[in-house]
């Protein structure tokens, strides 16, 4: 089954379309390839980094992904965010960077100022 | 007359014996632990009835140990030929159920000879790694045999598509056959790949680290970058081998199964339109990009996980298979990076190796900077792009969506680079360098004398440079489109280019950058 949109003299329609055999029996579409979805996969655990965590970025950091320029913190104190929420912008390479929540949480702190310049993996916001 | 009835009984009785593998109590505990047995895998992989064994039979001749006494059915590894869709494909699979899938003398002869057979009949090879490694019995024949292996897997590169999958252990040595084929599929949990493990790491070095940092899909798929793609289950991996050899040709000298059958429509996609931010300093998701180029937007991604500011793999337009590389502003500001330039450079080879129109998509600041990009040898790495682009002879598209900046900009296939067409949407912002290093280079003395003139002194360079017009005035571009018309601009164009032949001098290889 498909469905397909048809303009006729500028009236738009929109039709499904079944394909029949010659009784006028549904068939089923074989599709060319075999259906699926890819798996994307997160990065394992580092137990290096477990260990010097405390010092660098702790429990809710949230990190810059590259080296660049604030522009903008998108984010209040005490804010409550849910994860994909967007918290801070950089600039880099001529280009704004989103920085986003990972999880659900408040916003703690804020680490940056517009117009600073931060360093990949610094971190900007702290959730709780 | 008929064949004799005990003759009969015999063969059936062999047979079932080494379909067996390990045995069947063996076989069914696999299956409870959701994991398929090695001739599960080929069965699933092959149209039903068309797998043709080789060397069913085979015996191996080791003496020492006991092992006179021991008989391991196909000696660990199944090999033959069948049918995926309307090809032929050549697989071999390795049966851990049988002394752990270990590989002697006759193992890997065996894999050998069908790999023999595949080169000479041009068709794809698919492997399934699971074993536990050399077989220690047979000695330095199971080192040797191994060596054979890699020998065939360099022999064959760039002749046929060689695709495996690490569905179990692939631990030492073994991990280097995988590594000399094009594609490495790794299965999620139950797989594990490495030269030195954990123990073998703490023991040589005193470093604690974990099985999943060094040998998991997931290192592999995102830190490593070692594998092509993650899978779920051996299903999941089958189907995804299925859905890249739909993409590809068999061998080196045939077309991939492109569908010219189809009229090339020229319709525009107001949607394109739509995906461009008007801010051009906010990225886009180049994904969403392709998806509307592509048909059915069905885009294989090659190494998702793995340096995501560039986005490689396959799709069709408009019946045409392409291999697509594009910057992503959206990771990185798609900057390319060491990481970035290795993935994009294998990737484009093998298109050109197998035939397979390349559709470049330009979004990109330039070249990371950084000390440890520097350090970590960004030139050697970046050079890959350029190398690999300069050399590929295959139909080469690009499309410079938005920014195109200095190195980065050669190196995303632009027309010097040997780009059969080049098209640009009026966003496109093509500049030996970004407006504000430009001034401060080119006006330093006015900007020292009166510093509020810079901001006037960017908004000027940007107005003239940050724009197509410079470099479509040069005659360094085919043409300036809207987005909408990027599909059927694309579409038109490689059915023009597809017939293209370029002829070089004749050399071993060139020297690429390693």
């Amino acid at each position: 089954m498909r469905k397909l949109r048809i303009t006729v003299e500028g009236k738009t329609y929109d039709v499904v379309v079944e394909a029949l055999d010659v009784q006028g029996n549904k068939v089923s579409f074989q599709p060319l390839t075999p259906a699926f979805q890819q798996t994307s996969i997160a990065p394992p655990a580092s137990s290096a980094k477990k260990a010097a965590a405390p010092a660098a970025a702790g429990e809710g950091a949230v990190t810059s992904p590259l080296a660049g320029r604030i522009v903008s913190v998108d984010c209040q104190i005490g804010q409550k965010v849910a994860s994909g929420a967007q918290l801070v912008t950089v600039e880099a390479m001529k280009m704004n960077t989103f920085v986003y929540a990972q999880a659900d949480g408040t916003v703690a702190a804020i680490a940056v100022n517009p117009g600073d310049a931060v360093e990949e993996g610094q971190t900007l916001v702290t959730l709780s | 007359m008929a064949t004799k009835k005990e003759l009969i009984e015999e063969l059936e009785a062999r047979r079932e014996k080494v379909l067996a593998g390990g045995g069947k109590d063996k076989l069914e505990a696999r299956r409870k632990k959701g994991l398929m047995t090695a001739r599960d895998r080929l069965d699933n992989l092959f149209q039903a009835g068309t797998f043709m064994e080789f060397g069913m039979h085979a015996q191996h001749a080791c003496h020492n140990f006991g092992m006179e006494k021991k008989e391991l059915p196909a000696d660990g590894v199944v090999t033959g030929t069948g049918y995926v869709g309307d090809r032929p494909v050549a697989a071999y699979s390795e049966d851990f159920t049988v002394a752990g899938g270990s590989l002697g003398a006759m193992h890997a002869h065996k894999i050998c000879e069908i790999m023999d057979y595949a080169q000479q009949s041009g068709m794809p090879v698919v492997c399934f790694n699971d074993s536990g490694g050399a077989r220690i019995q047979e000695g330095v024949e199971s080192l040797s045999g191994y060596g054979k292996v890699f020998f065939k897997n360099v022999y064959l590169s760039g002749v046929v598509p060689q695709i495996a999958v690490i569905a179990g252990p692939c631990a030492g040595g073994a991990a280097y056959s995988p590594a000399l084929t094009d594609f490495q599929v790794m299965v999620k949990d139950q797989a594990n790949m490495f030269i030195t493990g954990p123990e073998v790491i703490f023991a040589a070095t005193g470093q604690k680290c974990t099985m999943a940092e060094v040998g998991s899909a997931a290192a592999h798929a995102t830190i490593s970058g070692n594998i092509h793609f993650v899978a779920d289950n051996d299903a999941h991996a089958i189907a995804i081998v299925q859905k890249l050899l739909s993409f590809i040709p068999s061998n080196n000298i045939m077309d991939p199964p492109h569908d010219l059958n189809q009229p090339l429509v020229l319709d525009e996609d107001p949607g394109m339109d739509e995906l461009v931010p008007e801010d051009s300093k906010n990225p886009i998701n180049v994904k969403d990009v392709i998806g509307r180029l592509v048909d059915d937007a069905d885009f294989l991604e090659v190494q998702m996980d793995f340096a995501k500011n560039i986005v490689v793999g396959f799709g069709r337009i408009q019946g045409i298979v392409v291999g697509i590389i594009a910057n992503q502003s959206a990771v990185k500001a798609g900057a390319i990076d060491i990481d970035a330039s290795d993935k994009a450079a294998r990737f484009i080879r093998f298109c050109n190796i197998f035939n397979i129109p390349i559709v470049t998509l330009v979004d990109t600041g330039g070249f990371l900077p950084g000390v440890a990009q520097e350090r970590g040898g960004i030139i050697r790495h970046g050079a890959k792009m350029l190398f690999a682009y300069g050399a590929a002879t295959v139909p080469k598209i690009t499309v410079i969506l938005r920014k195109a900046y200095g190195g980065a900009y050669l190196a995303m296939c632009s027309q010097d680079l040997g780009a059969d067409l080049v098209f640009a949407w009026p966003t496109a912002e093509i500049a030996v360098m970004g407006a504000e290093g430009a001034v401060k280079i080119l006006y330093k003395r006015e900007i020292d004398k009166d510093p509020a003139c810079e901001s006037k002194l960017i908004a000027d360079y940007r107005a003239k440079f940050a724009s197509p017009y410079q470099a479509a005035g040069k005659g360094l571009i085919t043409d300036v489109i809207r987005p909408a018309q990027t599909r059927a601009m694309v579409a038109m164009a490689l059915r023009n280019t597809l017939s293209k032949r370029e002829t070089r001098p004749p050399k071993k290889h060139g020297n690429i950058p390693l």
